[in-house]
């Protein structure tokens, strides 16, 4: 063996053990960045897997959804969404862009579902107040008075001017039903811009994924069983995905304990715009699985308002969605493309194969 | 033929190389094992301890958190689960949540900004990654 060729010989050793080194630097590095929130009057927990800059964009992500509480918040004195509540009835309200833009795609939602879908719900949200602890059935006249004020085409909006305007004194935006998939999507956005290759959001019960698990197989997410104190039970089904998003709308979240136990009737937080009382469509939950989080937001709600039967058709109707819908008798009725993608958890439910032919 | 003093350099640098790859290959793949009940107060960990074990049957712990704008949670940690027990927050929803038991799921109390959860694998590995409610 002649000297030159040694040197080769050294040399390419040399590097191959460089490159194998970097490597595994590179994906040792791939590591888990977490972060819990109390934002958007939930918990929201960030799990994001890569590298340095993983976890610096999870820092932005956590940021902006800060600032999307600041401007969406229905509790924060400042926010847009308190500032154009107190100007209902007197004047139009300069809001920030992203305010515009979800309130813009909320008054979208209540046209296609013919104000199943309103925005402007606060009145009734506010008298009821289920969070609060001294929360009680108001009378109907109480009702009646607020319904008057749930009107999502009252809502005037000037896009040059960025303002919005309620046309009545009374008049109240709450956008919980979507604020918190816009911020899904705001989050997702910034880590996929960043790189990032494998993340498992979770906002207020709101499960946003990227990707798949860090070693390539497909999330599994629960879904929380409606009855889960009755039945012991933690999740009804659970379902395997990748980079997509799984909302659920449900009645046990938040609703009033003492009034259920006395009349066996659950006055829950998902009110119906049309009848100003909490929705009794007949379903315990409803989930929607899709690409955005904001549209999932949105139309969980309106699926546990219709019902399975209108709710499915309307869904449908809107885009390329699944959806599965819990009856009070424990029947989970599903769309056609989550024919073999639910998997069964709990025998206490009934997964209804869905009828041919109909998505 | 002799090895130039160049390529002895080499080599040890090899050696070295490969071991220190070894040594962070090893401590990546240690995070499998204990399963832990953690207690998160506004965002940092301030109790950590081990889910009981089937050795530990009927041990019972009960923690008291006081929450950080004031008021308490008692969470209880047995071998049957976790599960908070009392609390002075304005809806209770807390106490109202099912136990917990395995690796991936919470129990939040949001007006105390108090998070309990169980973290590591256990023996059924990832039975889901999270739950949507």
């Amino acid at each position: 063996m002649n000297i030159s060729l040694r040197r080769i010989l050294s040399l390419n050793l040399l590097l191959i053990t460089l490159l194998t080194f970097l490597v595994g630097c590179a994906t040792g590095n791939t590591r888990e960045h977490n972060r819990d929130l109390f934002a958007l009057d939930t918990v929201i927990t960030l799990r994001v897997f890569g590298g340095r800059s993983a976890g610096k964009a999870l820092d932005k992500a956590a940021e902006r959804i800060r600032e999307i509480e600041d401007h969406m918040s229905a509790t924060l004195e400042d926010s847009d969404v308190s500032r154009i509540n107190r100007a209902a009835g007197k004047e139009p309200v300069k809001v920030h862009e992203d305010t515009l833009f979800v309130i813009k795609r909320a008054l979208n939602y209540g046209e296609l579902t013919g104000g199943v879908f309103d925005i402007t719900i606060g009145p009734i949200v506010n008298l009821w107040d289920i969070k609060s602890e001294k929360a009680s059935i108001p009378d109907e006249d109480q009702i009646e008075d607020k319904l008057a004020l749930v009107d999502y085409r009252k809502v005037r909006i000037d896009e040059e001017n960025m303002t919005v305007f309620l046309e009545e004194e009374g008049m109240a935006v709450d956008l919980g039903a979507i604020a918190k998939g816009y911020a899904a999507d705001e989050a997702t956005r910034i880590l996929r811009e960043a790189g990032v290759k494998s993340a498992l959001l979770n906002l207020g019960g709101n499960v946003i994924t990227i990707g798949g698990k860090p070693d390539g197989s497909p999330w599994r997410v629960g879904l929380q069983d409606p009855r889960s104190q009755e039945t012991g039970q933690n999740h009804f089904a659970i379902v395997e995905v990748k980079g997509a998003t799984v909302v659920s709308s449900g009645d046990y979240e938040r609703y009033m304990v003492d009034i259920y136990e006395r009349t066996g009737e659950r006055y829950h937080h998902i009110f119906d715009p049309r009848t100003g009382y909490p929705a009794q469509s007949g379903l315990m939950v409803s989930t929607i699985i899709s690409a955005s989080s904001m549209d999932a937001d949105a139309l969980s709600t309106i699926l546990f308002i219709m019902g399975h039967e209108d709710g499915f058709k309307a869904i449908e109707e809107l885009g390329n969605f699944e959806a599965i819908a819990v009856s009070l008798d424990k029947d989970v009725y599903i769309t056609e493309g989550l024919k073999d993608g639910l998997i069964p958890s709990n025998d206490l439910y009934n997964i209804i194969e869905p009828e041919a032919g109909r998505k | 033929m002799k090895p130039r003093i160049g390529d002895v350099f080499v080599y040890i640098f090899i050696i070295l190389l490969v071991g220190l790859s070894f040594i962070g290959l090893k401590s990546m793949g240690n995070h499998e094992g204990k399963v832990l009940v953690q207690v998160e107060s506004d965002g940092s960990i301030i109790e950590s301890v081990e889910m009981s074990g089937p050795e530990a049957e009927g041990s019972v712990r009960e923690l008291r958190i006081d929450a950080v704008d004031g008021g308490y949670n008692i969470v209880r940690i047995s071998a049957d689960g976790v599960e908070i027990i009392d609390a002075d927050c304005p809806d209770r929803l807390c106490v109202y949540s099912p136990s917990i038991k395995n690796p991936g799921q919470s129990i939040v109390c949001i007006p105390h900004k108090l998070i309990v959860r169980i973290t590591g694998r256990g023996p059924d590995k990832g039975i889901v990654d999270d739950t949507a409610s």
